[in-house]
Parts: structure tokens; sequence; C-alpha cells
């Protein structure tokens, strides 16, 4: 009997399909990694497999008993330990507790113990340590999850997990953010973890997931692409084109090289700083972008991209350095002030705003200037034809439609677009790169943060990968298509 | 660090001795004071276990005076109409606000934060207005006045102790639950739900247990407040009453199970002095409450905890020191 | 006939409600928290409409004022406590803070204007009652229930036809993307809170034909239309007004039927929404 069977299973959001008529079998011991580019629904998947989820449709069976529809801590209890993708712990409790408090959900009586402190308990307590020297986390034991590094709390979650000796362990990016000699570190736990445990890994580092896979399930617009051993999917064409469209094949015709050695910054970052929290993101970013010039900035998943354009647009505090807008300091200013300014976003997941329609979010974003209501309708007549609905429950396209068009009419001096490629469809995806280049045309200055290489590369005058929260190349895209190595490795394919 | 070690220690003898100290005053001095004593150590045996559902369960209640007013009301009438023994009255007075808790609380604990705090607000104010309109039952707007004393307890000085070591004991208990597993759970699931479940607890059968065992502590509180005052009134069941507790919570510190205690003394004490003066009272907590929210986020808790601090922080090395020591001996 | 008459006593008092509910809600969708002073600015309403027509002798006059000063009050508390609890998490020590208002103008009008029982009589041409063959009802209510429905027409009309309705309605739904859109949020959360308590006041004065003042009334008003954005699902003003009126009819006819359980009932209208909605009946279900 398979560990995990996953049936027929279609989850909505909304107007968004994430899942659909998704079907998986894992076999006990099995070693399966989940991989397709941002929005392709996987962690959708590991939602409904841990209960947090119910599915629409279909059912999920864990070796043979049907687990969809009951509540996450049966689902655990059953077996599955999970790790999330954006690290979820207890920011007062210690390292130490976090791993007493997942091997005590196991023991049925003393976790409904009302009178023994927890740290009465040696037993536990002594576990609990070896379970974080095993994840290399022993000397930070008594440190409150709050006050540790990323790196270190991707541990603490694999440590938790560990702790619970799962059936079914799901990993949700485990290696995202890390620098590479955590990288390392987190890899060689995952690959020395017993042969007899089942394992569910999300990656978006290719290559990692290669070593460590024994067969993969590529999931892409919430649909099984293809299944099959590491060697099958890496070498089939369709891979390539899910994650980086057709840029290393085929040679696309490059964006006219622009003289703009003369043209004045319009946005220039120096040194800048930030992050959530305690966990630094941005480790001094420099960056600059001039007047009619679109800029994209490259890079895998958790390399601080999104956090860069929030911390530009004032939605996280800079810690420290410079944001120049038109030469003047605007990095002490709020959200509010900073799209009085001449800012604004076009932000990931495209987030209409509830409650309102297309026409009516417009006329309130709308500042005068060149791209009026009437032009940005003749830019996307769908959207003209759906103005009067409520705008969430527009298709993924027209919502990455409206995010674009509602950020046109303030006419801002610098727009900045995060991943507006994310999550859609091919044809869908052609339209907004035209729209890029239509904009590029018309002299509008963009700073583009993107993970699609052949569109990035196709509308960028200028481009910057980041890696690790730092700028770790600049150049033009011309050459950066030459350099198929750096390619590959920020990929990471 | 002995020093250190040394110090604190003296600090909780301190302490100790004085709250002692203070604990002794009323039933020595007898009369007015031995009823502000009572008043006390009832509100402040209700403020802790709300503090334990605030602090640690995350979960700000508007509803106490429902569990206040029925262990009043269970006590009045059981000593009215049966007897005022206390192995019948007690554990009623305990069981009917516990009942009352499981039976809302599985309305009100599938919510959180604002919603919960209206929900318990309102199923407390229907139960306000069953106790004023059930006439039958409760006697409406006039209460339920001549409540014989409690048996062994008549004496307001035995009755006092007995307030006293039920309060003594809940803080010996409450202080050891926030350490077990069960309140490392609700602590736990106060700062990440969603982590808490994945992890396998059942938070909501957490949640249900701690609010039921608050009620009932609270409802011993009510208890001993209706045999000392001889009377009960709907106005036990008031949201006024339900602040008061929040009030008490927020001045001791949300975090501090002692809390209660410094911040239902105070607020007593302070009560005492200002309705000497003014029939404006709730004015006064009103405003003591805005300040309380606006200036002092730990409270009396928060204040003590810092001047703690600064006094540990060498200490606190020294311990981080040999927490290393001895995890390098635990590895070999 | 006497249910004739329950009906449009249920409908005169759920549009009371709705005049308090209505003004909770809105503020909840954008400020996201609850005003627990809401009762005592109902109250605040009807004693300044009381005093207006005790010293100026024009009751439609103190319609005016109330809400004026309702509103007037509502500015002050939002610039000199609300406005320094404003920031995400802090939701709760906002509603605490409201507590500490309610328990303040709770003394403040008693203060002001005693501990006895104020009421009014009905403002002429409305003082007589109508009469129709045998059933007699007095012409007040009805007067109530007309001003309930303008005022829903007025709010829906502001709320989905104006350029400031679309920005409440922004704020409500999604307040960093609307500020990255360069739209104020902060001074139209101002003004919902302004419009919110004005409308709380007018309420006030405008039932004190109907409802005589009285200590305790504010809370009893703001239970009540806690209860009333519950059941219509918190932010949603249609929601409220359906439940206004749900709540003001099971209150009357629970009034003739059950006179000793009314309220008994209406919460357990409340239990009985929750568990089949707990997200109230028109409020946006979780994903």
């Amino acid at each position: 009997m398979p560990e995990l069977r996953v049936e027929r299973v279609s989850k909505a959001f909304g107007g968004m399909q994430a899942l659909r008529d998704v079907s998986l079998t894992v076999e006990r011991g099995e070693r399966r990694a989940i991989i397709g580019p941002n929005g392709a629904g996987k962690t959708t998947l590991f939602r409904v497999i841990s209960g947090e989820l119910r599915p629409n449709k279909g059912a999920v069976y864990l070796d043979g008993r049907r687990i969809d529809g009951r509540p996450p801590e049966q689902v655990s209890l059953l077996g599955v330990a999970r790790t999330f993708q954006v690290s979820s712990l207890f920011p007062e409790k210690s390292c130490l507790e976090h791993v007493m408090l997942a091997l005590l959900a196991l023991r049925r009586g003393q976790r409904w113990w009302p009178f023994t402190p927890m740290e009465r308990a040696p037993e536990l307590q002594e576990e609990a340590y070896g379970a974080l020297e095993r994840v290399g986390l022993a000397e930070h034991a008594r440190q409150p999850a709050g006050a540790l590094a990323h790196g270190d709390r991707r541990q603490l979650e694999l440590a938790m997990a560990l702790a619970q000796d799962p059936r079914l362990l799901l990993l949700d990016e485990p290696l995202a953010g890390l620098s590479e000699v955590e990288r390392r570190r987190i890899g060689h736990i995952l690959m020395e973890l017993p042969r007899t445990l089942t394992v569910l890994l999300i990656e978006h580092d290719l290559a990692f997931a290669y070593s460590f896979a024994d067969r993969m399930t590529v999931l892409h617009h919430g649909e099984v692409l293809l299944e099959g051993d590491p060697e099958q999917v890496r070498n089939d064409p369709r891979l390539l084109e899910v994650y980086a469209g057709r840029v290393l094949e085929e040679e696309v015709e490059a964006a006219a090289p622009s003289e703009r050695e003369s043209v004045p910054a319009a946005l220039q970052i120096s040194g800048l700083v930030s992050g959530y929290g305690d966990a630094q993101v941005l480790h001094g970013v420099d960056m600059e972008v001039c007047q009619g010039e679109v800029v994209a900035v490259l890079g895998r998943n958790g390399m601080g991209k999104t956090t860069l354009l929030h911390t530009i647009m004032g939605l996280v505090r800079p810690w420290s350095g410079r944001i120049a807008l038109e030469g003047r300091d605007v990095s002490g200013l709020s959200p509010l002030q900073r799209a009085q300014a001449g800012l604004t976003l076009v932000p990931q997941g495209r987030r209409p705003i509830p409650g309102l329609t297309p026409q009516e979010e417009l006329s309130l974003a709308y500042q005068p200037g060149p791209w009026t209501i009437e032009r940005v309708y003749q830019l996307f007549p769908r959207l003209y034809e759906r103005r009067n609905a409520p705008s969430v429950t527009l298709s993924g396209g027209e919502q990455q439609m409206l995010a674009i068009a509602r950020a046109l009419v303030r006419n801002p001096k610098v727009l900045l677009m995060d991943e507006p490629s994310e999550g859609l469809s091919p044809a869908i995806l052609q339209r907004i790169e035209e729209t890029i280049q239509t904009l590029r045309r018309e002299g509008m200055t963009i700073l583009l943060a993107e993970q699609k290489l052949d569109i990035a590369l196709n509308v960028a005058d200028r481009v910057y990968v980041m890696e690790q929260g730092k700028v770790v190349y600049e150049g033009r895209p011309e050459s950066l298509r030459s350099q198929r190595q750096l390619l590959q490795q920020m990929m990471a394919i | 660090m002995r020093h250190a070690l040394l110090a604190r220690a003296m600090v909780r003898t301190a302490a100790l001795a004085a709250a002692a100290g203070l604990a002794c005053m009323p039933p020595l001095a007898g009369g007015y004071s031995l009823h502000l004593g009572l008043e006390t150590v009832t509100l402040a045996l209700a403020a802790m276990s709300l503090g334990l559902l605030v602090g640690w369960g995350g979960m700000v209640s508007l509803g106490h005076a429902a569990f206040w007013g029925l262990g009043a009301y269970a006590a009045a009438l059981l000593s009215t109409h049966i007897g005022p023994w206390p192995w019948l009255v007690l554990p009623v007075a305990a069981m009917v606000p516990a009942a009352f808790a499981v039976a809302t609380g599985i309305f009100t604990l599938r919510s959180h934060g604002i919603f919960f705090l209206m929900l318990t607000l309102a199923f407390a104010q229907l139960a306000y207005v069953l106790a004023l309109q059930w006439r039958g039952l409760t006697n409406g707007d006039n209460g339920i006045s001549g409540i014989p004393g409690l048996a062994g307890f008549q004496d307001h000085r035995a009755l006092y102790g007995l307030a006293v070591a039920f309060l003594g004991a809940g803080y010996l208990f409450l202080s050891r639950l926030v350490r077990s597993p069960v309140g490392q759970v609700l602590d736990a699931a106060r700062q990440n739900e969603a982590r808490t479940r994945a992890l396998g607890y059942p938070v909501f059968t957490y949640r249900l247990a701690a609010y039921a065992l608050a009620a009932a502590m609270t409802g011993l509180a009510g208890a001993v407040a209706a045999h000392e005052r001889g009377f009960v009134h709907p106005r036990d069941f008031y949201w006024v009453v339900s602040g008061v507790m929040l009030v008490v919570v927020l001045l001791g510190g949300r975090r501090a199970l002692w809390g209660p205690i410094v911040g239902a003394s105070l607020y007593v004490a302070v009560g005492s002095w200002a309705s000497a003066r003014t029939e404006f009272w709730n004015l006064v907590l009103g405003l003591l409450l805005v300040g309380v929210v606006l200036w002092g986020r730990g409270g009396i808790a928060g204040l003590a905890g810092q001047a703690w601090q600064a006094a540990g922080r060498f200490q606190h090395l020294m311990v981080r020191g040999s927490n290393a020591g001895a995890a390098r001996r635990a590895r070999v | 006939m006497q249910y004739i008459s329950a009906l449009f006593n249920g409908l005169s008092y759920g549009m009371l409600l709705f005049l308090l509910g209505a003004g909770l809600s809105l503020v909840f969708g954008v400020g996201r928290f609850i005003n627990l002073a809401h009762g005592g600015l109902f109250v605040i309403g009807g004693y300044v409409g009381f005093t207006v027509l005790n010293e100026l002798g024009n009751f439609w006059l103190g319609i005016l004022i109330a809400p004026a000063v309702g509103a007037t009050l509502g500015v002050a508390a939002d610039l000199l406590v609300l406005r320094r609890l404003h920031g995400h998490g802090r939701e709760l020590d906002q509603v605490l803070v409201t507590f500490g208002l309610a328990l303040i103008i709770a003394d403040a009008t008693r203060a002001g204007w005693g501990g006895d029982i104020r009421s009014v009589a009905a403002p002429a041409p409305f003082d007589r009652p109508i009469e129709i063959g045998d059933f007699v009802y007095p012409t007040y209510p009805l007067v109530i229930i007309g001003v309930g429905l303008l005022v829903f027409g007025l709010l829906w009309l502001l709320l989905q036809r104006t350029r400031l309705g679309a920005m409440i309605r922004a704020a409500a739904g999604d307040q960093e993307m609307v500020q990255v859109l360069g739209v104020p949020t902060g001074p139209v959360l101002r003004l919902t809170f302004a419009l919110g308590v004005a409308l709380a006041a007018f309420g006030g004065a405008v039932g004190l034909p109907r409802q005589a003042l009285a200590p305790g009334r504010d809370f009893e008003m703001l239970l009540l239309a806690l209860v009333v954005v519950v059941i219509g699902g918190l932010g949603r003003i249609e929601g409220a007004f359906w439940a206004a009126l749900l709540v003001g009819l099971t209150d009357s006819y629970g009034k003739l039927f059950f006179p000793e359980f009314t309220v008994a009932m209406i919460f357990g209208l409340l239990a009985l929404v929750l568990i089949w909605r707990p997200e109230g009946l028109l409020g946006k279900r979780a994903a």
C-alpha cells in the first residue's frame, strides 16, 4: 500500500484555481520532490495534505486511511509532520522548548499534565536536546526563536518535524533564503534522513531536488505537468520551458541597447539594509534606475527581491541606507507619502482590493498625467469589459492587468513591479510582456523583480541579479544571456 | 553570581514577607479594613484566573462577570434554600460557572481577538439579563439578601482566611500550570496557533479547559464575596465587573501571576479612597484603564521586571555561560 | 391588532438599532476595532436632544445638534487617544481604551444629567396617534421607520456611489495597497469614525420620544448594537440593516409572547447565527 495517495484533488480560492485534479502516489520510503514555478500550487497541495485546507474535490489517503477533511492536529498525530515555507515558530519560546513541544505532542498522557513543569521532564529535555544537536542547533538551545537568524529558524523547523518521528515528512522549501554554508549543512541533514521515511519536498533549488529525490512531480498552473525520475524530468524540454521560458535555446530578439549614460537617475538606492523583525534580508543593496529605463532584478525565491521592492515602497522599514527618488531622499517617508512622491507598486499576488470594482480602483488611484483611465482600458480591453465586476472575482490574468492598470494611472515617476508573471498562463504572460514593452517605449521608468528569465531579459535595459540579499551581478541582458553558467547557477537548474 | 542569586533570593523573601504581613493586617484591624481585605482577595483570585487567559492563553475576555455572578448566585441560592455548608456550596459555586464556560466556550472560543472579547461580553450580558428577568429564581432586581454565613466561616476573619487560602492555592496551582505542558501549549497557541495545531495539539480543547478552570476559580471568588456581603444582586453579572477584572490584570501586568494581586490591592485602595470622595467612581476607573493602556503596557509587573532585569543582567550572563557548559557536558 | 402594533414596534426599534449598528460596523470595517463607547455616544445624543428641547423648545434642532456634538467628541477622542494606538496588533488596546471611554461617559452623563429617567413627548405634528378603524397606533415610531430607511438609503448611496464611499470601502479592503495607490487612509478612518459616532448620537436624539434615557441605557444599547453587527457580519452595512430589523422584531414579538425572556431570545438568535454562520449573515467567509 502506498504511504500517500492524493486522488484528483482540486482547490480554488475565489476565482483562482490553485489545484486542478492533482493525483499523486508516493510509496513508503520514497523521496518525492514537487517542483514548479511560483504559484503552481505546491504549497496549497501541502496545506491540503496536512489538513490546513479542505479540498473542494478529491481525496487524500495516508497509508490507506482517508485524511482529507480532518483538522491538522489529527493529521499530525497520524504521522504527518511539516515544515513551513516561511518559518512558523513561537517567537518567545526557546529552541529547546520548541522541540520539547514537538515531542510532547505525541505523548497522549503527558501533554495533559497540569502540574509538572516542563523543565522537570529530564528525558523529554534530553531527547529534545538530541534533536537539536542532530540539526546543529544545540548551542542555541536556550535562545528564543524570535532572536534566531533566518538559517537557524529553518533548522529549528526541521528539528521539530524530525523530533516527531513522522511517517510522512512535508518539507516546504527547506533551503530557501539560506547562505551557501547553511544550504550545505541542511542539505546534508536532509540527505542523511533515514530511508524508511517518506518525504515530500518542495524546492526551488533544482540541483538539490535532483540529487535528493527518487521521483519528481512537476506542477504547473495547479496541474501535474509531468512525473518521473530525476533524470527523465531533468531532460524533459517542458521543464525548462516552465522555469525559464525559451531563453536558453533560442536567441530572442534583444532589446535595443539604449544610450542612457547622460540620463539622470530616477531611483537611486545605496547601502540599503532591511528585514522583518530581527531577520535581516537585505545586506546592503546598491542599485540605480535611470529615467525611462527598465531594470530587472533577477533571483530565486527568497533572495530578497520582494523585500527590496517593499523597502523601496516603504512597506518595510529600512534599517539603514538611502532611497532617493529623483535626488530626493524618501527613505523616511510613509508608503502613502512615497506614493504621493511618485512611486507605486504592482504587488506580488496582485492584491485586488476587496469590496471595489476595477473601475473604482482606477478612479481612486488616478492622478492626472499621460495615462488616463481610457488609455489603460484601451491597453486592456478585457479589463474594460469587466470594469464593474468585483475585483476579487476577476481571473488571475485580469487581476494582473488591473494591478498594472491602477499603477499606471498613478502616472508614477518610477513603477515597481513584483513578479507580474507569477501564476499566469502562457497566453496571458505574453500579453503582460508586451505591455511592459509598450510601457518601455513610452518611456516609463520600471524596476521589475522577476523569476522568469525570458521575460526579464526580453524587456530589460539592464539587469541585476540578487543572491542572499545582495547584488551579485549587474549588466546588460545580452551579456547575461551569454553567461550560461551564471544563469544556471542562478536558477539552479 | 552568588551575589546576584543571593540578592534575588533576598528580594523574593522580602516580597513574600511583605505580602504575608499585608495579608495579616485586615483580620487584625477588623471592621472596614477586613471588608476591603476580603474584597481585594476575592478580586485578586478572579483577576488571576483572567490573567491566565489573557497572558498565557491570549484570550482577552470581557465576560468574567458571568462566572463571578454565577458563583455568587449559586452560593446564595444554595445557602439560603438548602444550607450554608461549605462542602456543598463551594464545589457547586465552582462547577456552575465552569459548566457555563464550557457551554459558551464552544461558540466563543472559535473566534479570536476582538471577536472573542465581544462574544464573551455578549454571553455575560445575557446572564445579567437572565438574573434580572428570571424573577422566580433570582428575585430580579431586588437580588437575594440575608444569605447566611458559610458554616464554620461565619466570622469574617475565618472567611478571610479561607479566601487567602484559596488565593494562595490558586497562585501556587497556576504558577505550576503555566510551566506545565498544558500551560506551555496554551502559551504556544497564543504565539502561533497554526503551528501548535500542526504539531498535533487540539488547541481548542486546551483553551476550553483553561476557560473552564478560570470560570471555576472566579466562581469560587464570587461565592466567597457573596457570603461576605450577605446579599447578591444582578449587578454582580454586570459588565463593569468584567471591566474591573480586566483593568486589574492590565494594571498588574499581563504576564505575571502575582500582578493581579498587586493590581487588585491597588484598585481596591484607590477605589475606597475615591468612592469616599466622589460618587463617580467609574470615571476614575475609566481614566485608569485609558492610562494603563496608553502608558503602562507591562503594568506594575512590567516595571518591576525592568528593575529586576537590570539587577540580574550580570547574573544572566553567568547563567548562559553555565548553560553552555552544561551543553558541553551533555554532549560528552 | 397587537400583532400589527408589534410589527411596527419592532421595525422602529430595529431602525434605532440600525442607526447604532451602522456606525459600529463602519468603524470596524475601516479601523478593525470595536468602539465600546458607541452606546455612550447614543446616550449623549439623547441627552443633547433632551437639553436642546428643554432650553430652546425645539425638538428638531436637537436632532441636528446631537450628531454634530457626537462627531466633535468622536474626533476629539480620536485625536487625543485612539490615534496613539493606530497600527497593527494594537486593535485590542483600542477596544480596551474605548471601554475606558465608555466608563467615563457613563459617569460623565450621570454627573451632567443626573440619574433620573428622562423622557420627552413626541413632537408635533407626530404627537397624535393614527386611527384606522379600530387600529390605533402612535405616529412617532413610523417617523423613526422613515428616518431609518432614509439613512440606510443615504448611507448606501454614500458608500456605493461617491468617491468618499469608494475610499471607505477601499480602506476597509486593503489599507496597505490603498496607500500604495496614494489614497490617504488616516483621514478616511477619522472621517468614518466621526460619521459612525454622529450616527449613534443622531439615533439617540431621534429615539428620544420612543425610548427614555436612564443610567445603564448606554451599555444596554451598545450590547444590542454588538449583537446586530455580529449577526449582520462585521463591516457590512446591509448586514447591519437586516440584522437590526431581525433583532427589533424578535424583541417586539418576544415581548408579546415571552415577556420574561425577550433578551434571552435575542441572544439565542445570536448563538444560532454564530453556529450556522460564524462570520454573520452577510459576513465574508474566511478563505
